[in-house]
């Protein structure tokens, strides 16, 4: 359990996290997503105790981070993957955090299997390895101390699409066993592959956060069907809101269950019926696009 | 995909002494209420989201349960003992901080070497080897220091670091502590080498054996080491850079010696300012220190030791860590 309140950063007159206020929860990954310069890793280093807040507060599992004995036990943290001596092996990387914790050989050798590192990349120093294989090493490092919460910034960045379901696949397993996931990136495509909530910001402030169902459903749906012309005819009788789209699709502002009783009533055949990955792209361009820079349309 | 939770698990808070009775001795009940208004800030009607979820459904990791993950925190505060393990395991375990060892040890084996050259008529003195061997060495035990202190923010490790402890500065306490450790232990391999070195030289030439030295210069030459190693660390501390903090550590006694020679009021107190002057009495072979010549060494350690570890400590628990 992660629980954020009002927390805010200044540096002098410039806002970097402009009180903010967001629950990640046991059993769940939270998708902490915005453009680059947002406020994540700010925020993150707020909750992880690294960057003193200029008000508001962070707990974690209750407590601020600086209160928690032997805080990597209980938190497993990743905040950037490159921030790893080059002159170091991956295990010696893994056995410095595993003794911090007190786990035992056996633990860095099981890590390094849980996180797809085989022995012999183990053994090379960090300077030698992609981005990829520090994220990997990185989640290793956090997960060392079997804590019941992880804290990740950007972990997907640099990950091959396989590894991107990897990931999702072990965050997933890991939040089923009750742990909390944070996890913030600034790639929509990534998050809406690994998490079940998520958090906008942008310039510093929340401007959406809800589960992905919602924020999908809100984004409203895309649908297609052999007979377009009635289609069309049978959304606007219903009195739903809807726009079409370049393709000849029709965009919908419903659940896709509304849509698949509408015509079903109507008899029409859906030839596609989603809420398109599009749907919660353009969500996140819109609601990011006033507070992103300006050159990052 | 999202999870396993039911809405009627979810909905019933009374899930606590379900199924299994693997649960832990803790019972997660009280802190219900809190959790509830403390959720007010997270994802608008996040589907049955609260505290219920994990625990009522999942057989995994029962330590991980309920409500009882807020406040449950077994085990206790980090170890100093795993922190100094740590710290000096992360001196040697690079190849920067090896070769300065290995750096260390050849230039005293090359300065007894030289030594034993120029004494190889009559064999050279035990007093001498060891004595020659603590210039170099005086030079590149604080580099230890520095490295020990300011290298992890130059490669940004400072990040996971101090994330493990977040008490900053118990970590530098247990850097100082490995710091110091290793220079110690650099001085007993001098010694077991001048040892070594003597017995040689005076096996070649013929010489005699006399390993008699007073006591006070071992206590010296040790103030000094130790000294000098803590100096490093605190200029390391103070500068968070290690080139930056290396060449001030060079730079700066220079300058000292400068003044201390070009103005006169210092050059009169020199014993009470400049730490190279303070030094010279500790290894003197002839007499021990006496105290106004400890309370000058002292006194320099104040300004050139521990201003700077103030200082440095004082910024390290106060930086961001970027």
């Amino acid at each position: 359990m992660i629980q954020i309140e009002h927390l805010t950063k200044r540096y002098g007159t410039f806002t970097a996290v402009d009180d903010i206020s967001f629950t990640a929860r046991p059993g769940r990954v939270t998708g902490f997503l915005g453009p680059n310069g947002a406020g994540k890793s700010t925020a993150m280093r707020m909750m992880t105790g690294l960057t003193p807040a200029t008000s508001g507060t962070a707990h974690i599992l209750g407590r601020p981070y600086r209160a928690l004995p032997n805080p990597t036990r209980h938190v497993g943290v990743m905040l950037d993957a490159s921030a790893q001596h080059a002159g170091r092996t991956g295990r010696e990387v893994l056995t410095l955090a595993a003794i911090l914790v007190g786990a035992g050989r056996g633990q860095v050798d099981a890590t390094l299997e849980r996180v797809g590192l085989t022995s012999r990349e183990a053994e090379r120093r960090v300077g030698n390895y992609s981005l990829g294989m520090r994220q990997r090493l990185g989640l290793g490092a956090a997960l060392v101390g079997d804590p019941r919460v992880l804290i990740l910034d950007e972990p997907a960045n640099g990950l091959d699409p396989g590894g991107i379901h990897w990931m999702r696949g072990l965050l997933r397993d890991y939040a089923r066993d009750g742990g909390t996931v944070l996890l913030s990136s600034h790639l929509l495509s990534e998050v809406e592959i690994i998490a079940d909530d998520l958090v906008l910001i942008g310039r510093g402030r929340i401007v959406a956060q809800g589960t992905k169902q919602e924020m999908l459903s809100a984004a409203g749906v895309v649908v297609d069907a052999t007979d377009r012309a009635a289609l069309r005819a049978a959304v606007e009788q219903s009195g739903l809101e809807h726009t079409p789209r370049p393709d000849g699709t029709l965009a919908v502002a419903a659940q896709t269950a509304e849509v698949g009783e509408l015509a079903l009533r109507h008899g029409l055949v859906l030839t596609s019926l989603g809420s398109s990955g599009g749907g919660l792209e353009e969500m996140f361009l819109t609601l990011t696009s006033d507070d992103a820079r300006e050159v990052a349309a | 995909m999202t999870g396993p939770t039911s809405p009627a698990q979810a909905t019933t808070p009374s899930h606590l002494d379900d199924q299994d009775g693997t649960m832990d001795s803790t019972t997660p009940t009280t802190t219900h209420p809190g959790r509830r208004s403390g959720a007010d800030g997270g994802p608008g009607g996040t589907s049955g989201a609260d505290g219920g979820r994990d625990d009522a459904s999942r057989g995994g990791r029962t330590a991980y349960r309920g409500d009882g993950d807020v406040l449950e925190l077994t085990g206790g505060a980090l170890p100093f003992a795993r922190l100094l393990r740590t710290e000096l395991r992360k001196t040697v375990d690079t190849r920067a901080g090896r070769w300065l060892l290995v750096v260390i040890v050849a230039l005293t084996a090359l300065a007894m070497g030289l030594v034993m050259w120029f004494g190889r008529e009559n064999g050279a003195t035990y007093s001498t080897l060891l004595l020659t061997a603590v210039l170099p060495q005086g030079v590149l035990l604080p580099v230890l220091g520095i490295l020990t202190a300011a290298s992890e923010w130059s490669q940004r490790t400072a990040l996971v670091t101090f994330t493990q402890e977040p008490r900053r500065l118990r970590v530098m306490t247990a850097k100082s502590l490995a710091a110091l450790l290793l220079g110690l232990a650099v001085v007993a391999v001098t010694v077991g080498l001048a040892v070594l070195a003597h017995l040689a030289s005076a096996g070649l030439a013929g010489g005699e054996v006399d390993l008699s030295l007073p006591g006070h210069v071992y206590g010296g030459i040790v103030v000094l080491q130790l000294a000098y190693v803590l100096m490093g660390v605190a200029f390391g501390a103070l500068f968070l850079n290690v080139p930056l903090a290396i060449a001030a550590f060079f730079v700066l006694p220079v300058l000292m010696n400068v003044v201390s020679m070009t103005v006169g009021w210092v050059q009169e107190r020199a014993a009470w300012i400049d730490q190279n002057v303070a030094a010279l009495p500790l290894t003197t072979l002839d007499a021990a220190p006496t105290g106004e010549q400890w309370a000058q060494f002292g006194a320099t350690s104040v300004w050139w030791v521990l201003l700077p570890l103030a200082l440095g400590l004082w910024r390290v628990a106060r930086r961001e860590v970027k």
